[in-house]
């Protein structure tokens, strides 16, 4: 089944097209990766599909409905998660405080409730927590929970990203570069995530550079160069590719 | 798996959470309580300890301002930081003067609506001007407390007096006998809605919208990816930060019983911004230590003359530059706790 249909989109800046006129199908339960050199238009295509960037043109539908130039919160809602190529967090709170702002949503208490710390509102927050508390027992940094997000080393912050995604019980998750920038160690914890996402039946779109790392976790691939699609396939298939080899290493 | 977090010792680990920790939310300790009942009872008392009227009026006036700035900072916990408060405290003035002059409505209803007024004037400008940067907005707002004080000047001179304004305001109604007419008795009206306003702040911090706040103001790109409506936040950040704006103006209003727009220049804005910048936004008695402090300096420094706005100017530079997290944050350095992602 297909659950996220990129119909023709481009993406204008200026007289240059970022993204021309590309379509790709993401189906249900698949792990699909985004590959291509730099400048290809990747994270453009992401910033589409999260609402971030409006397409200049195409549609982009999601369990049949079109959600091209739908705003962030609006996409987020809907189940479409994402995490940001470098690691963004909200550096000044604490891992907890960041897994309970990603957790937001799952709760019942309004303004009014909050700030006038009414008892429904107590309960809401100690339910929270607690669901915090679990998520990062899944990625594995309940010891640090009461650490600032922004002192966290480099794997930890991609797994505190991760976690906060997977709090939106997504339906599709968006992975800018997950492992950029790791150890091969490193990699290794952070697709053990990965793999385990897919586990839970979340559906991932990834771009990575690192290609073992691709090779090791896709089942499909998609290859852009200059904002267009020149291949589509099975791991294999892509790697013995002519014009993947050559737009990697050129003629 | 766990290889890298497991390499922290035990000692190292402790250590890490002992000195940098993250935002922390005001707890209700008993040694709090004590203290704030002991500030309480001093205020209460403070009437007759300073017999003065001229430094009663000073407290008055500082009292007034601090409404307006304790809003600022609630804004500012979003990320905007508006340079159109004093603005919105001329609404709230007019709004309050109006409505007990020429409809005879009372004080206590009309403050009441002096906030709402404002408030709903914020969330119409606001709601399309903090759409954009924060160094945008800082401009937009600007440009949107002058035109309210310009509004004010130009437009229905017979309904708003035009640059002479509105005078002779009546001071409050009497409330269960007592007429607020004296200084001492206008000290525990503000008294009490410095009281109210820090009550809202302060339940804002210990709430969880705190957290939404400075999560919104950290990444706001990464609040929206959480389905967080980045906007409707920030509007009812700046809602509650006109509103307090308004009371403050209404209050303003019937203690000087005279109100024109020369009151409400950019220079109260840049004002306000001092008061909350100096005192620290980092905790919700931030901005009632910065206005008490430039405040009392200023009076200080007024023999200087026109000399006074530089010495306010250098005192708000040397702040700034030695404690960017405002005077607030003082205790901490002697604690030797210094919260090391405070940049």
């Amino acid at each position: 089944m297909i659950l996220l249909n990129i119909d023709g989109i481009t993406k204008k800046f200026g007289a240059l097209a970022a993204v021309d006129n590309f379509s790709c199908d993401v189906i249900k339960g698949e792990c699909h990766a985004l590959i291509g050199p730099n400048g290809a238009g990747k994270t453009t295509t992401f910033n589409m599909i999260a609402g971030y960037l409006r397409p200049t043109k195409g549609k982009i539908f999601f369990n049949g409905e079109n959600i091209a130039g739908l705003k962030p919160h609006v996409i987020a809602r809907k189940g479409i998660a994402r995490t940001f190529q470098i690691r963004v967090l909200f550096d000044s709170l604490s891992v907890l405080e960041n897994m309970m702002a990603a957790c937001h949503l799952k709760s019942s208490s309004v303004f009014i409730d909050m700030v006038f710390q009414t008892r429904h509102s107590h309960e809401e927050n100690k339910r929270l927590e607690q669901l915090s508390l679990e998520l990062l027992e899944i990625v594995g940094l309940s010891d640090f929970s009461e650490v600032p997000a922004g002192t966290l080393g480099h794997v930890a912050q991609g797994k505190l990203g991760l976690g906060m995604a997977l709090a939106m019980e997504p339906q599709v998750l968006l992975l800018d570069e997950p492992v950029s920038g790791m150890t091969p160690s490193e990699t290794e914890e952070m697709l053990h995530l990965i793999k385990q996402t897919l586990q839970r039946g979340i559906t991932v779109l990834l771009v990575e550079h690192n290609m073992k790392a691709v090779m090791s976790v896709a089942d499909r691939i998609t290859v852009l160069d200059f904002g267009q699609k020149i291949a589509e396939g099975a791991p294999n298939d892509i790697i013995n590719n002519p014009d993947v080899i050559k737009a990697y290493l050129g003629e | 798996m766990m290889k890298k977090m497991t390499n922290f010792t035990q000692q190292e680990k402790k250590m890490q959470m002992q000195t940098i920790k993250g935002k922390e939310r005001p707890r209700i300790t008993p040694k709090r309580v004590v203290l704030t009942l002991l500030i309480f009872a001093l205020m209460l008392l403070l009437p007759k300890i300073i017999s003065n009227e001229y430094w009663l009026h000073v407290i008055i006036g500082t009292g007034i301002v601090s409404i307006t700035v304790i809003g600022l900072r609630i804004l500012m916990q979003t990320g905007p930081v508006s340079f159109a408060q004093a603005g919105f405290m001329a609404v709230g003035g007019y709004t309050s003067a109006l409505l007990v002059m020429k409809l005879g409505i009372s004080f206590w209803i009309s403050l009441f609506f002096a906030g709402i007024v404002a408030a709903c004037v914020g969330c119409l400008l606001g709601w399309p001007a903090l759409r954009l940067k924060a160094d945008y907005f800082f401009l937009v707002s600007f440009c949107m407390g002058e035109v309210i004080r310009l509004f004010f000047n130009f437009v229905g001179v017979d309904l708003f007096g035009g640059p002479t304004g509105l005078a002779s305001i009546p001071p409050p109604d009497p409330v269960l006998g007592i007429e607020i007419i004296s200084k001492t008795s206008f000290f525990y009206l503000v008294f009490l809605f410095v009281c109210l306003a820090m009550l809202l702040s302060h339940s804002i911090d210990r709430s969880r919208i705190a957290t939404i706040f400075s999560a919104i103001k950290d990444r706001d790109d990464l609040a929206a990816s959480l389905g967080i409506n980045v906007i409707k936040y920030k509007v009812l950040a700046f809602g509650i930060s006109c509103f307090l704006a308004g009371i403050s103006g209404a209050l303003y209003a019937h203690y000087y019983t005279c109100i024109s727009p020369t009151c409400f220049t950019v220079t109260q804005s840049v004002n306000t911004l001092a008061y909350t910048v100096v005192g620290g936004i980092g905790s919700f008695l931030g901005p009632l230590l910065g206005t008490a402090f430039l405040r009392v300096v200023g009076e200080l420094v007024r023999t200087f003359g026109d000399y006074e706005v530089m010495v306010a100017g250098v005192a708000l530079i040397l702040v700034v530059k030695g404690l960017p997290k405002g005077i607030i944050s003082i205790p901490s350095y002697f604690r030797g706790s210094r919260n090391l992602n405070g940049k």
